[in-house]
């Protein structure tokens, strides 16, 4: 297995007295998709926040490339290189594709931020046929992979995705897990907290499970996919 | 009556109405990064105004000048303010926004009527008394026509920030979805506090470029608030340009009213246009309906 990009040690966090997610400890490996599953309440979405430094922490420690990072803020985190993408929409509704890709280019400068642009554009073609229209009227596929493509212009080495599919209908569902699998093939790491387990799992290379806050189970996807506690609970089997 | 009246009536209905604009602009700039209704706001018009009186009149301050320092110490305030805010309400209850401000409004006013009594002032100075004349009897003040142009000046220079700069989309940005610039690394808080600052800089400029023109006395920001806030509402909740343009709509209907219907239903007439705009156009004049 590769060099860990992201390492966290007892990691608790929260939001306002008591942690959420406690006593955590995780490895993931540079170039690979991780799936978080687990029921409402698990701390799955805390956790990814932690990550990007939205809420409160408590102790323990991150890591990320050779970093210490548990006190930076999410715009600290975003220029060393974690990408975050929150649940639902979050995009700027009123404004145009190209107004959302510009902001998206935030934290670069001058000619940077154009060639970011220009590399998302590439890589998301059905951006670049829609740059006018606003973001609100987009599909929420559509809006799912503007969201992701506007994180990428940061250039991140490791992407966070919150809930990718929810409310999309099954098409869209799947190209976003395409487009999830295509961004690891490029080289990038992605976290991916999901309700629909199955698809995440399918083309995720290691599965965690949380429940309680806590660590349930980690191991490579297929076999969290295949262990029966987890069929029953969250795979419709039997 | 002849068409010298009626030019009189849109001259001075677009005058009023650009300073409706400019107050409303800043409410609205506020608004949309705080998510907060600043009901002090006419408050600080009303203390740039007075400032600008204290400047002219008692320190013989010339016109530019008085205009300049009034906007900048606006801006000051307006930083004040948000950081003030900010650690009033560190993020909570929508519903203590309204009572701090409302607060705020009160202890503003009535300070100022403590200080310097209810009497209305008149700022006379050498603009006071000059006229562009036009035809026999059409007379422009200068002091309007200015007000005028420093009215549609700021309303384009905060147009080409807000469509034009980073940090202007930022603003907008921030207005539009506050998580979404925490995604793209957008500083919420630095670009919120600036946003407050050029709101509260707005209100000064608009409460210095009407103080030639009308009386000023402590009571003049109260009623201001919340005609501003009808204004937002008729032009589309978070729409700036579309806030501008009411404004400056309301200003010239308010003019005509007070010139052929009695004054009594001048002030009814914000408040029935937005009944009437929220009646027939919910989303306001120019809010753009997107599906979210």
């Amino acid at each position: 297995m590769a060099d860990p990009i992201l390492t966290c040690e007892n990691l608790s966090v929260g939001y306002t007295d008591e942690p959420v997610v406690v006593d955590f400890s995780i490895e993931i490996p540079a170039g690979s998709i991780t799936t978080i599953i687990g029921p409402n309440g698990a701390g799955k979405s805390t956790l990814l926040r932690a990550l990007y430094g939205q809420n409160r922490y408590f102790g323990g420690k991150i890591h990320f490339a050779g970093r210490t990072i548990e006190r930076l803020s999410p715009k600290e985190r975003l220029k060393l290189g974690i990408g975050f993408v929150p649940q639902g929409r979050c995009n700027f509704p009123l404004m145009t594709v190209r107004e959302n890709l510009e902001l998206g280019a935030y934290t670069l400068r001058g000619a940077a931020s154009e060639r970011a642009i220009e590399r998302v554009l590439a890589r998301f073609p059905l951006l670049a046929a829609k740059l006018n229209v606003l973001a609100g009227n987009l599909s929420g596929g559509e809006q799912q992979i503007l969201e992701t493509a506007m994180v990428l212009e940061a250039g991140p080495k490791l992407l966070l995705l919150d809930e990718p599919s929810l409310g999309l209908s099954p098409g869209n569902q799947d190209q976003i897990f395409e487009m999830i699998a295509h961004l690891r093939d490029g080289g990038l790491t992605v976290l991916v907290v999901e309700q629909n387990a199955h698809g995440a799992l399918q083309i995720s290379d290691t599965g965690i499970v949380m429940e309680l806050g806590r660590l349930f189970m980690v191991g490579p996807a297929a076999e969290v996919a295949s262990d029966p506690r987890i069929k029953v609970a969250y795979l419709g089997g039997q | 009556m002849d068409w010298s009246f009626y030019a009189q009536l849109l001259l001075n209905g677009l005058v009023m109405g650009v300073i409706y604009a400019l107050v409303a602009m800043g409410l609205s700039l506020i608004f949309g990064v705080l998510e907060i209704v600043n009901f002090a706001h006419g408050e600080f018009y009303m203390l740039a105004s007075m400032l600008a009186y204290f400047l002219t009149a008692q320190w013989g301050f010339d016109y530019w000048t008085t205009i300049l320092v009034v906007t900048v110490v606006g801006v000051a305030v307006g930083y004040v303010l948000f950081e003030g805010l900010r650690l009033a309400l560190r993020g909570e209850a929508f519903e203590r926004s309204i009572l701090l401000t409302m607060g705020l409004s009160m202890v503003l006013q009535n300070g100022a009527v403590f200080l310097f009594t209810t009497n209305s002032h008149l700022l006379e100075s050498k603009l006071s008394y000059q006229n562009v004349v036009l035809g026999d009897d059409f007379r422009m003040p200068v002091a309007r026509l200015y007000a005028l142009g420093l009215g549609f000046a700021a309303f384009a220079v905060l147009y080409l920030i807000l469509h034009r700069t980073r940090i202007g989309k930022a603003m907008r940005g921030v207005a539009q979805n506050r998580a979404a610039a925490d995604m793209v690394g957008i500083d919420a808080r630095a670009v919120s506090r600036l946003a407050v600052a050029i709101g509260i800089g707005l209100t000064g400029l608009a409460g210095a470029a009407l103080a030639p023109v009308y009386a000023v006395h402590p009571l003049m920001g109260f009623s201001f608030v919340f005609k501003a806030f009808a204004i937002i509402i008729i032009g589309g909740l978070g729409n700036i340009s579309g806030a501008a343009i009411a404004a400056v709509m309301l200003g010239i209907i308010e003019s005509f009213a007070g010139g052929l219907l009695p004054l009594a239903l001048t002030d009814a007439v914000a408040f029935i246009s937005m009944i009437a705009v929220l009646l027939l156009r919910p989303q306001g004049l120019f809010g753009r309906g997107v599906r979210v």
